[in-house]
């Protein structure tokens, strides 16, 4: 019984799994242990029924929708990605492979589900913003922040300075402070160490 | 003239759609049956297949060529199915896939081969118990239930099976050994009854 528990895992490989000493011990085991023999055979009668089976259940299906639901997923996955790339990352990604796999019970068999529209639709485009938007307002403050001062401070600038005088702003961050001057040749920005020296 | 998988990839790669079309009709039946030998669930097995092709359509240009076209879709498709399998099963602990001798002396009843006959080609039998097959198949836990489908769907040999487990040889012979012997259990009953039956009809 000791070496069957070698050799029972051995039964069902085919030819060339099996090391030459080891289906040479195999061989000689069988001829020995009717046991084995007889988990042989029951191996020998299971072969391939699963995956006859397997098939044989996917044959049944209608695969008709099949590849033409494939191909609209397919279209999703791209459009969102063009809308991503059109949106500079802050909006609309491919959905995640994980979210789309459903539970059971949730399976496609039908109409495929609605994973997005093509990248061409401005409007869903800019309706997929704002719940993004909403759900991540520290992040659209901090990218838009920056934006919003330099249109500030080239708003001040313009507005304060006439033609061809030297208007000097001094903006102040984190103990740091900058400053630009408005020239007749356009905004000069003097780095810190300047201003420090 | 069938054209073959490495230029419908090529035209596929170039954005021929109709290629792409062509890739999955070729193997749809063969990606849901691995999904659904994994899955159990056919609209789950479903959606696996179809994010199979979804990925393949996103990682064409990754395929190396290395291995067949069908071994990297079913790989893909494998590893789906697992993935989704393990994400729905609720934290359970498998039992462990040493043989042991009360495993062997179980698995050497033979009933099996009795009620069923050892010859494919006469077995008629076979045709009608492939429909108790996925029944069977189900009561199997998930490893079990993966290495007999990639076995016996795609056909992978030990080394194979390794490989794309990611365990060694050895356990993927022990665990093939456990996953039989858990389908014999479950057909046993109903091979046992055939085998009766048919005791009795040539007894009459």
């Amino acid at each position: 019984m000791k070496d069957c528990v070698l050799f029972a895992p051995m039964i069902g490989s085919r030819e060339g799994e099996l090391t030459a000493g080891e289906a040479k011990a195999l061989e000689a085991h069988l001829a020995t242990c009717a046991a084995c023999r007889a988990v042989a055979q029951s191996t020998a009668a299971l072969d391939g029924l699963v995956g006859e089976a397997l098939l044989a259940r996917a044959n049944a299906r209608d695969f008709a929708p099949f590849v033409d639901q494939v191909m609209e997923k397919v279209a999703s996955v791209r459009g969102a990605s063009v809308r991503g790339a059109s949106v500079r990352g802050a909006s609309v990604r491919p959905e995640p492979v994980e979210g789309r796999m459903g539970v059971p019970g949730r399976g496609s068999t039908g109409s495929p589900r609605p994973v997005g529209t093509n990248g061409s639709d401005s409007g869903e485009a800019g309706r997929s913003f704002l719940p993004w938007l909403r759900r991540h307002r520290r992040a659209a403050v901090a990218t838009l922040a920056p934006a919003l001062a330099a249109l500030a401070v080239i708003v001040y600038v313009r507005l304060g300075s006439g033609v061809g005088e030297i208007a000097m702003l001094e903006l102040s961050s984190e103990g740091e402070a900058t400053t630009i001057l408005q020239t007749s040749d356009g905004p000069v920005l003097l780095l810190n160490e300047e201003n420090d020296s | 003239m069938e054209v073959d998988d490495l230029s419908l990839v090529t035209k596929a790669r170039a954005g021929e759609a109709d290629a792409f079309r062509a890739i999955v009709v070729r193997y749809q039946r063969k990606v849901y049956a691995v999904a659904l030998g994994i899955v159990k669930d056919p609209d789950l097995a479903w959606d696996v297949a179809q994010e199979t092709f979804v990925r393949v359509h996103g990682h064409l240009a990754e395929f190396e060529g290395k291995s067949s076209f069908s071994t990297w879709v079913l790989r893909i498709a494998t590893h789906l199915a697992i993935d989704t399998v393990r994400k729905e099963r609720k934290a359970k602990r498998d039992e462990m896939d040493d043989v042991n001798e009360a495993d062997v002396a179980e698995a050497g009843e033979g009933i099996l081969s009795t009620g069923l006959g050892n010859d494919p080609r006469e077995n008629a039998l076979r045709r009608e118990l492939a429909g108790k097959i996925a029944e069977a198949l189900e009561t199997l836990p998930e490893k079990h239930r993966t290495i007999l489908v990639l076995r016996e769907v795609e056909g992978l040999s030990y080394e194979e099976l390794a490989e794309r487990l990611g365990i060694h040889k050895g356990t993927v012979m022990s665990r093939l050994f456990h996953a039989r012997k858990k389908m014999q259990a479950a057909l046993r009953r109903y091979a046992g009854k055939r085998a009766a039956s048919g005791d009795e009809e040539q007894g009459s």
